[in-house]
């Protein structure tokens, strides 16, 4: 009876859910993208490119170091050979590619015309669109903050990405150093978008942080396999196996789970983990959720190395420090006791699902009854927004 | 720390000559146990790491030099070969002068090379011997 009762209500849910929570726009279903960076245009790169295609993705996302001086016609021709002179491919800058003088501008702004978006007559370095619902935006070289605040600011897509090539040394595990800045990751993460970079020739991902210059874990989704994306709280990869080199891992050892550092690596995949070439894949709006997305990263040989679950949000972020023991009082609902009941704690409830508690509201069991059920989200759901 | 000294193997080969006058003989700092190598020429060794875990050991070494990256490829190359490594990946565009990336393997060791020109004037050699056993 309860379990027909929460069905119920659920399916009632999803069309009267809160505005704060589900008034934003999804992409189109099942979108896959794929994230590489740092090519050349060589047979690795072709590898990749195989891959890509034999993993229909529908957009390319490439975050710098395209050609490496092997030729940036001879790049642009393995894209159009292999995915189609119409396929939707776009980047950011990275130190090696002249962006203007080598085409790279043309080459982009011919795809974003062919993918129906117009942008300037000298496309800058520092751009953003909107593509099937997706919405992404393209950072400079060493930082573009009020770019990007400019750009996300407001913006109501459910799913947001912010591209470009640089690091900063603790967001990679090789040797590259401060450079890209902290305020563009800490714009992104306060804003909700997934940051993707390159630069650093491996792959890695982190847990979801809600503080990305001291690489805070967040404390209630702290799973590196179900991350959590909303204003405030995010995560970050570079995904630099797109055919140029493959690198060492020389930061956060060990090399293996859960490695070293502050514990905000999810996975690591270095000549040390015996990598090679690949891609990452995110598939958002996945399996006719509008606010979950699978990813996964797959190397040329076919084998999976990472795979994961992604859930986005709105609402305002979890605190950094919360408290140690099982809230006493507060509002029903009210898993943060922070005193509103809102999306996050809807995300509280939503990952402890099904799980059997003794921390009571901390993790959903609203009325405390040992178990996250049906029954606490109809708490959270009738104390919405007080 | 252990420094340990290696002598630059000049070959027989015939590479092409490098720019800096101390390419004959040089002292290089370098890791505890880190494989006898060739060094380039007047490189400068600025980082060496030595990491061990679960009786696996890896390498790694940053030097830099003022020659080419096409130059500074090719000569090690000549030299690892001459010195008994195998060319298991070779550069894919060895004459520009970008980033060229070889993997090398020697008596069941691998071996990771890569020349660059990032954004300082110098060109940058990164030798990496990830985890592998001893």
């Amino acid at each position: 009876m309860i379990k027909k009762l929460f069905l119920i209500i659920l399916t009632f849910s999803i069309f009267t859910f809160p505005n704060e929570v589900f008034a934003a726009a999804s992409t189109d279903p099942d979108f896959k993208v794929a994230f590489i960076g740092d090519s050349s245009a060589g047979n690795n790169f072709q590898n990749v490119l195989n891959l890509i295609k034999s993993e229909n993705a529908q957009l390319v996302l490439h975050q710098g170091d395209f050609d490496y001086s092997s030729g940036p016609q001879l790049w642009m021709d393995k894209i159009n050979n292999t995915l189609g002179p119409n396929f939707p491919y776009i980047g950011s800058d990275g130190n090696h590619d002249n962006w203007d003088t080598d085409g790279f501008a043309a080459f982009f702004k011919d795809r974003l015309a062919k993918m129906g978006i117009n942008s300037p007559v000298s496309l800058p370095s520092s751009y953003s669109l909107v593509y099937k619902g997706l919405k992404i935006v393209f950072s400079q070289e060493n930082g573009d903050p009020s770019f990007i605040s400019s750009q996300l600011s407001g913006d109501t897509h459910t799913w947001k990405i912010c591209s470009w090539h640089k690091n900063m040394a603790s967001m990679q595990v090789g040797g590259k150093g401060d450079e890209q800045g902290w305020p563009d990751y800490e714009t992104c993460r306060q804003l909700g978008a997934i940051i993707a970079t390159g630069h650093e020739h491996s792959y890695q991902r982190t847990k979801t942080l809600t503080n990305t210059l001291t690489q805070t874990v967040d404390p209630i989704c702290p799973n590196p396999n179900s991350l959590c994306v909303s204003p405030g709280r995010t995560f970050v990869f570079v995904s630099g196996l797109g055919g140029n080199s493959i690198r060492v891992q020389q930061r956060c050892l060990p090399t293996t789970f859960p490695y070293g550092c502050r514990q905000e690596w999810a996975k690591i995949y270095t000549s040390d983990q015996g990598a090679t070439y690949g891609a990452l894949f995110i598939i958002f709006n996945y399996q006719g959720n509008p606010n979950k997305a699978h990813a996964y990263f797959k190397n040329i040989t076919g084998a999976i190395i990472d795979e994961f679950d992604i859930l986005a949000t709105s609402g305002t972020p979890p605190p950094i420090t919360p408290s140690t023991t099982p809230s006493t009082g507060g509002k029903p609902g009210d898993a943060n006791n922070d005193n509103i009941v809102d999306g996050i704690d809807y995300v509280v409830w939503l990952l402890n699902y099904n799980k059997n508690t003794t921390q009571g509201p901390k993790e959903g069991d609203f009325d405390r009854n040992g178990i996250v059920d049906g029954l606490d989200y109809v708490t959270w759901r009738n104390n919405f927004g007080r | 720390m252990v420094v340990i000294i290696v002598l630059i193997i000049q070959s027989n080969t015939a590479p092409p000559k490098p720019s800096s006058d101390a390419a004959s003989k040089k002292i290089h700092t370098l890791a505890d146990g880190y494989p006898l190598l060739p060094i380039y020429p007047g490189a400068k060794i600025d980082k060496s790491q030595k990491k061990s875990e679960q009786g696996l050991i890896g390498y790694l070494s940053r030097m830099t030099s003022n020659d080419k990256v096409s130059t500074v490829m090719k000569w090690y190359r000549q030299n690892l070969t001459a010195a008994g490594w195998a060319e298991i990946t070779p550069p894919e565009f060895p004459d520009t002068d970008k980033s060229l990336f070889a993997q090398f393997q020697k008596d069941k060791m691998n071996m990771n090379l890569e020349v660059s020109q990032e954004e300082t004037p110098e060109t940058e050699i990164l030798i990496s011997f990830p985890l592998q056993a001893p």
